[in-house]
């Protein structure tokens, strides 16, 4: 099976962004081995489009979700705690990272002295 | 003191200042991946959807990797470090730079790896100038044709097989008869280089050696002098195949640093038969389609963009050169294999050493029927060109004519005479390692050949001769071997001299 048709097939998977486990039993039960693993794999860097990872120090920011969700209405989020960040929020939007966060530009500064300091 | 201490405070902390106000602290948006896949050194990559092929990536715990090959939804990247700690699912980003080297003028008799690191103990190299792995050659404009001779002090080379600065000459035949050697030797040779001049950079490019090998190679370098202007740059049998596919490509771009400057720089890739390998092994772990000899389509490419890059500038664009000396390693004297023919096509000539000449005694083992400098002539000098004569096709057809003498027994006076002639000339011809010669005592041994004044002397006492006559030559013979150091066709006077020392020194000489 052609590799674009496969993608089709993913993309018909998705209901709402989510993953639709009957659509996908129906799909992967009528395809061979080598197209499954296409297809499988297509799934997965869909699902990986469809959502956004946002990682802060602290989980329970009420504000800052109702931002997001107005701001990213057709994407699942996912919220990840990472008290290392210090400050701010960082979010993966698809293969873009938008960094926020204190430790980002800790991270920055460190590395600036350095290009510019023998 | 406590004055030097306070002034040297405060410019700290006014450079701190000014790199502060530098500093942007502008959101960092990145291109991220998502390691898909670990093979070997080899990372398929999800996203990284805005990277380039070339660029460099940085790995979540700080590996570095390049990136080799782009595909619809994947990127494979090849591993600067250590593969195994790079593990499925972790992240992988952009760093917007093509991969480079930095280099500096204290790179100078330094051991490196191909990403700069050094391996000699020593400190980092300075920050100075990033050189891109990866470079488009110099066009025609830039480029102006060899004329300058870049000596071996090699007799067999610099008189059959001359090689001019920025030009590519191969050497190439079975393991073990010294191709390693004929590299080193020239070398060592930059250090007698003329003393209004700088000594030509040497660049030594160990791939997939045995660390053993390398070590040697940096010995003989240092207990000969010639480290201080050389650079050894290392990616031994044990590094990972992605660093011995890139060491070729940091030799030459340290080589353009200082070919930026004006400088002449050798470059020694020891050798590109295992930068095949790595090669091959990294496509087919990338699975890319496979073609003669399981190589990838690319190879031929693959060498002829690396060697593409040996230059000769234009005095307008400072004039500076880069020699490449490639080196192939054949089977069982097959210079008719896939990576061969390749090379032999890209390159300038090539000096083939055979297992036949290195097994009868005959060091370096140059068959000098093969062996070819298809620019070199331009870049002799002409008191060498005056001597040398039909040297090379003389030797060529000595070969053959010892050969088929083998099955006769009754030869002519003149085929005799050939023949005595041209053992001589091989007697000649044979130097010994790390012993590289000037250019004047070069021609003085060829002529004294030539013209017959060892004619009288017995084979086997041939090489005695010439040591003693060299040796008597720089004693009582200076005035004439300035002379030839000049470089011009030796005037009528100057022949007359080179009789008269050479007729001196035969009556002291008892064979």
């Amino acid at each position: 099976m052609k590799i674009k048709l496969i993608k089709q097939l993913a993309k018909a998977s998705f209901d709402n962004n989510s993953l639709n486990e009957n659509k996908i039993k129906i799909v992967s039960s009528k395809l061979k081995r080598k197209d499954l693993r296409s297809y499988l794999r297509a799934l997965k860097i869909l699902d990986q489009e469809n959502t956004l990872f946002v990682s802060m120090p602290i989980t329970d920011d009420e504000k800052v979700k109702n931002a997001l969700q107005i701001r990213f209405p057709n994407k699942k989020i996912v919220y990840t705690l990472n008290k290392d960040l210090l400050a701010g929020i960082k979010i993966v939007n698809n293969d873009l990272l938008y960094d926020f966060t204190l430790q980002g530009k800790i991270e920055r500064l460190i590395g600036h002295f350095y290009d510019t300091n023998d | 003191m406590s004055n030097t201490t306070n002034i040297n405070d405060e410019l700290i902390l006014q450079q701190l200042e000014k790199n502060l106000m530098d500093f942007s602290s502008d959101i960092k948006v990145q291109n991220v991946g998502n390691v898909e896949k670990n093979t070997d050194g080899v990372i398929t990559a999800t996203g990284l959807s805005q990277a380039g092929i070339g660029e460099e990536v940085e790995f979540a715990n700080g590996v570095m990797g390049m990136i080799l090959g782009l595909d619809e939804d994947y990127a494979s990247i090849i591993v600067l470090g250590d593969g195994d700690s790079i593990e499925e699912g972790s992240s992988v980003k952009r760093t917007g730079r093509i991969l480079s080297i930095n280099v500096h003028d204290s790179i100078l008799g330094r051991v490196i790896n191909p990403i700069g690191q050094p391996l000699d103990g020593k400190p980092e190299i300075k920050k100075g100038t990033l050189m891109p792995l990866e470079k488009i050659a110099p066009g025609v404009i830039e480029r102006e044709s060899v004329d300058t001779p870049l000596k071996t002090g090699i007799k067999a080379i610099d008189s059959m097989i001359p090689i001019g600065r920025g030009q590519r000459e191969l050497i190439i035949g079975d393991r073990g008869l010294g191709k390693t050697a004929i590299a080193i030797d020239t070398i060592i040779n930059q250090k007698n280089h003329p003393k209004d001049q700088q000594p030509v950079i040497c660049i030594y490019v160990a791939i997939g050696q045995k660390q053993s090998t390398v070590a040697r190679v940096i010995n003989v370098l240092n207990e000969y002098g010639a480290l201080p202007y050389s650079i050894v740059v290392s990616a031994s049998a044990s590094e990972p195949v992605a660093l011995q596919y890139l060491s070729p490509f940091a030799g030459v771009a340290i080589a353009e640093y200082f070919c930026a400057k004006g400088r002449d720089v050798l470059i020694v890739y020891d050798d590109l038969t295992k930068h095949a390998w790595s090669y091959r092994q990294l496509s087919l772990v990338l699975r890319r389609p496979a073609g003669r000899e399981a190589y990838p389509g690319d190879i031929f490419y693959l060498h002829s963009r690396l060697l593409e890059r040996a230059v000769k500038l234009s005095k307008k664009n400072g004039g500076g050169s880069i020699t490449a000396l490639p080196i192939i390693e054949t089977q069982a004297g097959d210079i008719s294999a896939y990576i061969p023919t390749n090379v032999i096509s890209i390159t300038d000539g090539q000096i083939f050493v055979e297992s036949d000449l290195f097994n009868n005694g005959i060091r370096p083992a140059i068959n000098a029927g093969y062996s070819v400098s298809r620019v070199g002539g331009a870049a002799q000098t002409s008191a060498m060109k005056s001597v040398i004569g039909m040297l090379r096709i003389a030797q060529a057809q000595y070969r053959e004519l010892a050969a088929f003498a083998q099955f006769g027994s009754e030869l002519d006076a003149e085929t005799r005479a050939q023949l005595e002639k041209g053992k001589r000339t091989v007697e000649i011809l044979k130097q010994a390692q790390y012993h590289p010669l000037s250019e004047p005592l070069q021609i003085m041994s060829i002529w004294s050949v030539n013209n017959g004044f060892t004619d009288d002397i017995p084979t086997d006492d041939v090489l005695r001769f010439e040591r003693e006559y060299l040796e008597y030559l720089q004693r009582k013979g200076k005035k004439l071997l300035d002379e030839l150091s000049t470089g011009k066709k030796p005037s009528k006077e100057t022949l007359e001299l080179m009789k008269k020392v050479t007729e001196d020194f035969k009556k002291t000489f008892s064979a």
